[in-house]
């Protein structure tokens, strides 16, 4: 007797299927990994500053330790997640460079706008999306400083 | 309002690790719309946790038969009894004698009651990948009224020992068994407890008896793959091209030159080695148990070895970006810094061998440009080592013949973050590259035709 035949898959309705957002959902689910690991490294880290706060500190090197070691940790983790959905820096720590509002962000804002600022920390983009500017202090420009 | 296209290129990537899949429009090549490429959700409906990658995995449990990400997760449950999953299917399919490595039976740790031949549990696995694919298509709106006009392919690395005909003509009967397959057990295959052995037993008999009749599929090398999405859509397509694939297993390097509207395999320019991304894993794990001196006995190493193998991807991928990697075990960090790697003996022996073979590719590829009056030669990487430094460092170094440009290829081509995607595509284009390639190019690249 022949065998008995599946059923062909269904079909959605249309509307309830965006690609982009399952490519998107699909970027998270590698993510989510090292999502879970900086969290982790974060408790641990809250933990670090508390013994570090402690009154009578026993052994002060024992908690400078851990504490790097939990922000190394915790660093590399948040890289990754950055990594694998896609955002980059924009500008590096100590580079100058023109001002542009659209990319930097003054830590202190004052009445008029600098020609030039050095970066104090890299902001982030996603493709050609700015996330975050980067922070930045007045610099003076290079003419300026000979 | 974008008219619907008459028929799709529908290209597999029958990984190593993982399959994928993706369609896009067959005059993509001379119409190309980036919003029109189709990643398709192959693991949607066995619930993986990237819906886009389905794992390459198939798990002979008591009683049934597990495919996918619950083949993985039993065989993880199940580790210390020595079961283990069928994988690397694809390292299998290159053996020298291919007819008897698949007419073998799988070993007890895979198949306990002796009742699968390999070549079984491989046609089970692509009746489990043929349904993945229809559910995804059937899921997408931009496919499902397609109506069958599915030009398929399925990509491959270039065969090592020759006789690439006769090598596609019994894969081909095997995706044609599949199909057979795929339509007698249906969506039970997603089913969490699987299929029972019977079932899979009877659904290869009967699939065996029919044949599939008249299922039709090409094959593209991967190298042609990558050529595709990287020169689509530029105003001047590579038509000499260098592709380093650094995979899990191999590193090949791989040349092609345009020959009319076809891309043609240099084969004097191929080199494959042995060494890849799994072993430079297996240094850092190494590594690792060196930065580690109070795991004094042998089974305190080997359980900082178990612990690693799940994360020794983004800790690589970490060392390389940021030059050094943290890894927590019992209460301790250990750092690998790069350099630590750079001073290895195996790891400079590895990139001086590379070194050699990309040379060896050059000289060829740019022998070939210079015969056919061309000025520059494409350099792209593919693979999970693709974007490794000492792989880029590589692409980006000067031809040595002056008249001739070399221009290195970004991993991720500058359409793959087309507004379409809102930013989502790019950061997992590396692993659905090689499927999207092949569907984007046009049928006269394939090496072997339906």
């Amino acid at each position: 007797m022949p065998e008995a035949r599946a059923a062909k898959p269904s079909r959605p309705a249309r509307g309830d299927f965006n690609l982009a957002d399952m490519l998107g959902q699909a970027g998270w689910a590698e993510a989510d990994r090292a999502l879970a690991r900086a969290l982790m490294e974060l408790h641990a880290l809250e933990q670090a500053v508390d013994a570090a706060k402690a009154p009578r500190q026993s052994e002060p090197d024992a908690n400078a330790d851990a504490l790097e070691a939990c922000a190394v940790m915790l660093r590399q983790s948040l890289l990754q997640v950055a990594r694998k959905r896609g955002l980059s820096p924009l500008g590096a720590a100590g580079a100058r460079e023109p001002f542009d509002h659209r990319r930097h962000e003054l830590m202190k804002p004052g009445a008029r706008s600098p020609a030039m600022v050095k970066i104090a920390a890299p902001g982030w983009m996603r493709g050609d999306d700015i996330l975050a500017k980067a922070l930045a202090v007045p610099a003076r420009s290079r003419s300026a400083r000979k | 309002m974008n008219a619907e296209p008459e028929s799709w290129n529908l290209c597999v990537d029958f990984g190593t690790a993982c399959s994928k899949a993706a369609a896009a429009p067959s005059n993509a090549w001379s119409h190309f719309k980036p919003e029109m490429v189709r990643p398709l959700a192959v693991g949607a409906a066995s619930r993986a946790g990237n819906a886009f990658l389905l794992d390459s995995a198939i798990f002979v449990d008591d009683e049934s038969v597990l495919f996918g990400p619950d083949a993985v997760r039993r065989a993880e449950e199940l580790e210390s009894s020595k079961r283990q999953a069928l994988r690397s299917f694809k390292t299998l399919l290159s053996a020298p004698d291919l007819e008897r490595a698949l007419n073998t039976s799988a070993t007890h740790s895979i198949d306990p009651h002796r009742a699968f031949r390999l070549r079984d549990l491989i046609v089970l696995y692509l009746a489990f990948l043929a349904r993945s694919v229809d559910q995804a298509v059937a899921a997408d709106p931009a496919l499902n009224g397609a109506g069958g006009r599915f030009n398929r392919r399925y990509a491959s690395p270039a065969w090592r020992g020759g006789g690439g005909a006769a090598l596609h003509a019994m894969l081909v009967r095997m995706f044609a068994e599949a199909q057979a397959v795929q339509a007698i057990l249906g969506d039970a295959m997603f089913a969490r407890g699987g299929v029972s052995l019977e079932a899979a037993r009877r659904a290869l008999a009967s699939a065996a008896a029919e044949q599939a009749r008249g299922w039709r599929m090409g094959m593209m090398f991967e190298a042609t793959a990558a050529a595709a999405y990287s020169s689509i859509g530029l105003e001047s397509s590579a038509a000499h091209l260098i592709v380093v694939d650094v995979g899990a297993g191999t590193t090949d390097i791989a040349a092609l030159a345009r020959a009319d509207a076809a891309l043609e395999e240099l084969k004097a320019a191929r080199v494959t080695l042995t060494r890849a991304g799994d072993f430079i894993d297996r240094l850092l794990l190494n590594l690792a148990i060196e930065g580690a001196p109070s795991l004094k006995t042998p089974a305190q190493q080997a359980e900082l070895w178990r612990s690693l193998t799940h994360s020794i991807r983004d800790i690589k991928e970490s060392l390389f970006s940021e030059k050094r990697a943290a890894i927590r075990h019992d209460g301790r960090t250990i750092v690998i810094a790069l350099k630590d790697l750079e001073r290895d003996k195996d790891y400079k022996q590895f990139l001086k061998m590379l070194a050699q073979a990309y040379e060896h590719g050059l000289d060829v590829v740019l022998g070939r440009a210079a015969n056919d009056g061309e000025g520059q030669v494409d350099a792209i990487a593919v693979g999970g080592g693709a974007a490794a430094p000492f792989v880029q460092d590589m692409l980006k170094r000067k031809s040595k013949s002056g008249k001739l440009r070399i221009a290195a290829r970004p991993a991720t081509p500058h359409w793959a973050h087309a507004p379409a995607f809102g930013g989502n595509l790019a950061p997992i284009f590396p692993q659905l590259a090689i499927a999207i390639g092949g569907a984007l190019a046009p049928g006269s690249m394939l090496a072997e035709r339906p």
